[in-house]
């Protein structure tokens, strides 16, 4: 099955705080499942610049917790290997999965540069902690509406063709049985359905994500639960696609 | 024809010597009359020259009397009677397991299997050939049937001590059991482990371990920030770490922005950012704490899961084994350990390493080798006791190995690789071992002891025992010992290890003297009758017919070199069954007859006989010169026995004596130059003693005597020649000649007494082999000990001439009745005058001697007037 045109590509964001390798082999494993194209953006973070600009700047080791003296230039270096050590890697699984694939470097803060480049039906992969385990279901977060359905029909035809299972999660104001019944009466491939309710705030995304692991979530712009894409992927810990209003 | 007596050595007997030295111009200091024929006697001696037999050109006719005293045929070889073979062939006797002779030997085996007690081990001696193996082996099996099936032993890794695997002891065939049950165990942990650490209970519950001290931490920095945030300073997040910076309208601020603000403010900032910087160092400080917390909390949800998806596993194997504590105590240690390092199970893809890729798998299948079970010992197909024959006792195929192998270009090994050694087969039961192998092998026969005394066996590689490297090897534990130990070797190893080694005789208690031989009984052909029917089944050869089986008897008598004995080397019997058989084949026979026998016993000797054929070969041509004709004075044919790679036979030799004037010394010429033994020397001096003994008992021997074997070039031993020689020397004194066409064996004692000797049927059919080639005259014949008749043996066609009168065996008890034989004239015996009678051999003997008392002392008389003037 021809996936959907709507899903453009996988923009995988990285930056000091998000480049775990396991997420550049799992974006790879989806563009080619979904037959996308990659484009790895990796953010030299303008503030950690600054930070290490300023003449006091020191910086905490998260291993032996000593404050060292730190530089504009030393960081700019460890910007560049960790920017290439991202490039080599991604190369190594893009090549075995036959993905092509392309990397900018830009220097900014990242949820700026991705609220700039980011564009409906983008794939957006945040490789923040270890990748999760594959679990294959594909979660659609829905606050009802227009925009919900939105979302719901986007997240099965990133499944059904996949073989993923699809995750209906609701807000709590929405009657999430009126939501399947909706796709029902369209139609699915889906091989199963659940229903949940949440509250759609970090600590609810995070409950759902540990109680309910998904691959995948889908949101609607319009519907989006007051976070920026970077904070409600690290809170969901997966990739998202966010679907336009 | 003067003879001339020649002082200072020249041989009396020889008129051409003597003359000889004098043409030499030595000087003559006695000139007496020679006792030679021809010659005056001097005054008061005899005349022995009109007793002594002209020799004619055929040599000495055998007068009736002579020749009827020759020993009757059936005193030449003894025949099976028929009667003792009451059958037509071997096929009409039932199935036996018959044993011939070796009645002690098998008490005592008996003995040694039915005595419960330590050092009762067994030492089966005897030559090869004797069916020590066989027999041993037979009635140990026979008797290990009745006895229990010992139980099974197998290593196993030992938790607690990985080094010193424990032996466990279970019931016959209860070890390839538990073998079996751990690797279904291991196989099913293979698939519930993993599938329980990928379930979604599972994953959910780690997941949120494993979130909620990261959430922890994240939420004690991101306190931080908050409270940073208040004081306008934000936490950076850096490569490695974090660092703390002032922000101003959410962003932070550059070098430029701070360098323009307040010096207090800067001073603040600073101030604060110091103390943010403290609380993230002490925040961080307790991530360690934190993560130990999480590991402790995970290992425990694995332990949870493992031990739910690994209990009912275990439980089901306790209950199989709760009759075996010692399997339940290690099921309890196995469950402990795979709780304690599930995580190799989940690892574990069962497909065999192929690349080193693969090292992970490679890693995780060494692992989990350590809950397979290593089965040392498997008797779930034995039945009764074992009986083990090891073969090959080196020390490690005796008291077992440990094995090595190579991974990634070194050597490793686990208690899988301990490998069993005869002992552990054979515990509980019993151990054959060849006698010489175990000495010949290093530290086998001491480790024997060792094991035996200790009552356990101990693997150890001969690497560590002699502490030739350093590396950590396995010590598995000990295996208890109980087994009866029966070395099979020859005699002289037996009496070998009787006399230098003390702590033999602690533990081979027991001797079974296997005997070469059996007395020839009435029952006994029909014994052997069994055996070699018994082996002809066995081998699938043809039955032999009754006079085959009787030629085989006689022939095993022949072997044993006795007609009251037959050869126990039944091995040597099998061989000519098989050869028998064979040459039945070729003659199309349907059984072994006595044809084939024959065939067989002279192909064997035509195989072997090369060096016997160029000897005959050379006698008949003259060029090792033997006489079988005519009479010589001082010669008489000696006979020897040549032993080459088993085929003996006899081989006829001149044996020649020459007297002069001396100090009484038989001279061996064969010790002289080193080519005599012992015992001939001891034969040669013992003819000294003879003589000295009937003749110069009241006057000096003044005799000096040489002996030698004629053209004999190798050693002489033994001293079946000392009454051939003692012919040759009686000749030579009394200058009588003795038939050539005849030869003599037999050894003598001091008083002129003929000896048995070994060997006698090949002497005689020596003599009889050279005399027929050159054709029979019925003037032959060979002297034999008359102690010797109870052994002869001889072939058929010796026999047979015999009977024809072509050929003659005589036996003689004394010197004289030989002497007689072989001179043609009577020895003599001493009146009550102590003179022997006139014409007797013994007088010219007597006379010869007194005349060179007599020169020696003129000789001596006159040396003293020269040097009193």
């Amino acid at each position: 099955m021809t996936p959907p045109d709507t899903l453009r590509r996988i923009l995988v964001a990285l930056d000091v705080a998000r480049h775990d390798r396991s997420w550049l082999g799992l974006a790879a494993e989806f563009a080619a499942r979904l037959r996308a194209d990659v484009r790895l953006l990796f953010v030299e973070d303008l503030d950690l610049l600054r930070a290490a600009d300023l003449p006091f700047a020191r910086e905490i080791d998260l291993l032996t917790t000593g404050a060292v003296a730190f530089d504009v230039a030393t960081v700019e270096a460890r910007l560049r290997r960790l920017s290439k050590a991202a490039r080599e890697s991604f190369a190594s699984a893009a090549t075995q999965q036959h993905v092509a694939w392309s990397l900018e470097v830009v220097r900014g803060r990242l949820p700026r540069e991705i609220e700039s480049q980011a564009q409906g039906g983008d794939l957006l992969v945040f490789p923040h902690r270890p990748a999760p385990r594959a679990r294959g279901r594909v979660a659609a977060l829905c606050a009802g509406g227009e925009g919900g359905h939105a979302a719901l029909r986007r997240a099965r035809d990133l499944a059904a063709p996949a073989g993923l299972d699809v995750v209906f999660v609701g807000h709590a104001a929405q009657p999430v049985r009126e939501l399947q019944l909706d796709l029902l009466d369209e139609g699915t491939a889906c091989r199963s359905v659940v229903l949940r309710p949440i509250t759609p705030d970090v600590t609810g995304l995070r409950a759902l994500r540990r109680d309910h692991p998904f691959d995948v979530a889908v949101i609607c712009a319009s519907e989006a639960l007051a976070l920026e894409p970077a904070a409600l992927a690290d809170a969901l810990g997966c990739p998202i696609l966010v679907v336009p209003a | 024809m003067a003879a001339l007596a020649i002082a200072g050595g020249v041989d009396i007997d020889d008129e051409t010597d003597a003359r000889a030295s004098l043409d030499r111009g030595r000087p003559v200091r006695v000139v007496l009359p020679a006792a030679t024929l021809g010659a005056e006697p001097p005054p008061g001696m005899t005349d022995p020259r009109p007793t002594v037999p002209k020799p004619t050109a055929a040599g000495l006719p055998l007068d009736a009397a002579q020749v009827a005293a020759a020993l009757p045929v059936a005193a030449l070889r003894r025949r099976v009677a028929t009667c003792a073979l009451p059958f037509t062939t071997t096929a009409d006797l039932a199935v036996s397991a018959a044993t011939v002779g070796q009645e002690r030997a098998l008490e005592a085996l008996a003995f040694g299997i039915a005595i419960p007690h330590d050092g009762y081990g067994m030492f089966a001696v005897g030559p090869p050939g004797t069916g020590r193996h066989t027999l041993v082996r037979r009635r140990l099996e026979a008797a290990a049937a009745r006895q229990p099936v010992p139980p099974d032993w197998c290593y196993v890794h030992d938790f607690a001590a990985p080094q010193r695997p424990r032996a466990l002891r279970l019931p016959p065939g209860r070890g390839a059991a538990l073998r079996a049950d751990m690797k279904t165990l291991v196989d099913d942990l293979r698939v519930a482990l993993p599938a329980a650490f990928e379930s979604e209970e599972f994953r959910g519950r780690k997941d949120a371990i494993a979130n909620e001290y990261k959430e922890k931490h994240e939420q004690a920095l991101e306190a931080i920030a908050e409270r940073a945030k208040t004081k306008s300073i934000t936490l950076v997040r850096t490569v490695g770490g974090v660092a703390l910076a002032p922000v101003r309208d959410g962003e932070v601020m550059d070098r430029a922005e701070f360098a323009k603000l307040p010096d207090a403010e800067k001073e603040r900032i600073q101030r604060e950012i110091e103390t943010l910087q403290a609380e993230v160092q002490a925040a961080l400080r307790e991530l360690p704490k934190l993560l130990h917390e999480q590991r402790t909390r995970l290992r425990a949800l694995n332990r949870e899961v493992t031990e739910l998806a690994v209990g009912h596993l275990i439980d089901h194997l306790r209950q199989r084994y709760a009759d075996l504590p010692e399997v339940c105590t290690y099921l309890a240690a196995v469950e402990r350990d795979i709780i304690d390092n599930a995580e190799q199970f989940v690892a574990v893809e069962p497909t065999p390493p192929e690349s080193v890729a693969d090292l992970a798998t490679l890693r995780t299948g060494v692992a989990l080798r350590r809950y397979e079970v290593n089965v040392l010992v498997d008797h779930g197909k034995t039945e009764g006791a074992p009986v083990i024959y090891e073969d090959q006792p080196s020390y490690h195929n005796l008291l077992g190995r440990i094995e090595h192998i190579a991974q990634l270009g070194t050597l490793v090994t686990d208690f899988t690789q301990v490998k069993a050694g005869a002992l552990h087969r054979a515990n509980g039961g019993y151990l054959i071992l060849d006698a010489r192998q175990v000495l010949a092998q290093p530290f086998v026969w001491e480790d024997l002891k060792r094991a035996m005394r200790a009552h356990e066996v101990r693997i150890q590689s001969l690497a560590d025992k002699l502490s030739l490297i350093a590396t950590v090897s396995l010590d598995p534990t000990p295996i208890p010992l109980q087994l009866k130990v029966v070395l099979v070797g020859e005699r002289w190893l037996y009496y070998a290890l009787s006399a230098f080694d003390p702590e033999f005789g602690e533990h081979f208690k027991v001797p079974l003297d296997f005997d070469d031989s059996t007395p020839w009984g009435d029952d006994t052909p029909l014994r052997y009758a069994r055996v070699l029917a018994q082996y002809a089944r066995q081998e699938k050869l043809r039955p032999l017919d009754r006079d085959a089986v009787a030629r085989i008897v006689e022939e095993a008598a022949r072997l044993a070199g006795d007609r009251e004995r037959l050869t126990t080397h039944v091995s040597r019997l099998f061989d000519l069954v098989r050869e028998a058989d064979h040459w039945a084949g070729l003659a199309q026979h349907r059984s072994v007859t006595d044809a084939d026998v024959g065939r067989a016993i002279d192909a064997g000797i035509r195989r072997a006989d090369r060096v016997r054929e160029r000897i005959y070969d050379e006698i008949a041509r003259g060029t090792l010169r033997v006489e079988t004709s005519g009479a010589r004075v001082g010669q008489v044919n000696g006979l020897s026995v040549v032993e080459l790679g088993g085929f003996r036979f006899g081989q006829p030799s001149r044996i020649t004596a020459r007297v002069r004037l001396g100090r009484g010394e038989v001279m061996d010429i064969e010790r002289e130059v080193e080519l005599g033994g012992p015992l001939h020397s001891k034969g040669v001096l013992i003819l000294g003693g003879f003589l000295g003994a009937r003749f110069a008992a009241q006057r000096p021997l003044a005799l000096s005597a040489s002996l030698v074997f004629e053209q004999s070039y190798g050693g002489v031993e033994g001293d079946s020649a000392s009454a051939a020689e003692l012919f040759a020397l009686l000749s030579a004194l009394a200058e009588v000649p003795i038939r050539q066409s005849l030869a003599v064996t037999g050894s003598v004692d001091q008083h002129g007494c003929v000896q048995a000797i070994g060997g006698v049927d090949a002497k005689v059919e020596g003599f009889f082999d050279v005399c027929a080639a050159g054709g029979l005259t019925g003037e032959q014949g060979v002297l034999v000990p008359a102690a010797n008749v109870q052994h002869l043996m001889l072939r058929q066609d010796v026999v047979a001439a015999c009977a024809e009168g072509r050929f003659h065996v005589w036996a003689i008890d004394d010197i004289d009745q030989g002497i007689e034989m072989l001179t043609g004239i009577p020895a003599g015996e001493r009146g009550e005058d102590g003179v022997f009678p006139q014409g007797s051999l013994n007088r010219r003997v007597d006379d010869r001697l007194a005349i060179l008392a007599e020169r020696a002392r003129q000789f001596a008389a006159e040396s003293r007037r020269e040097v009193e003037p």
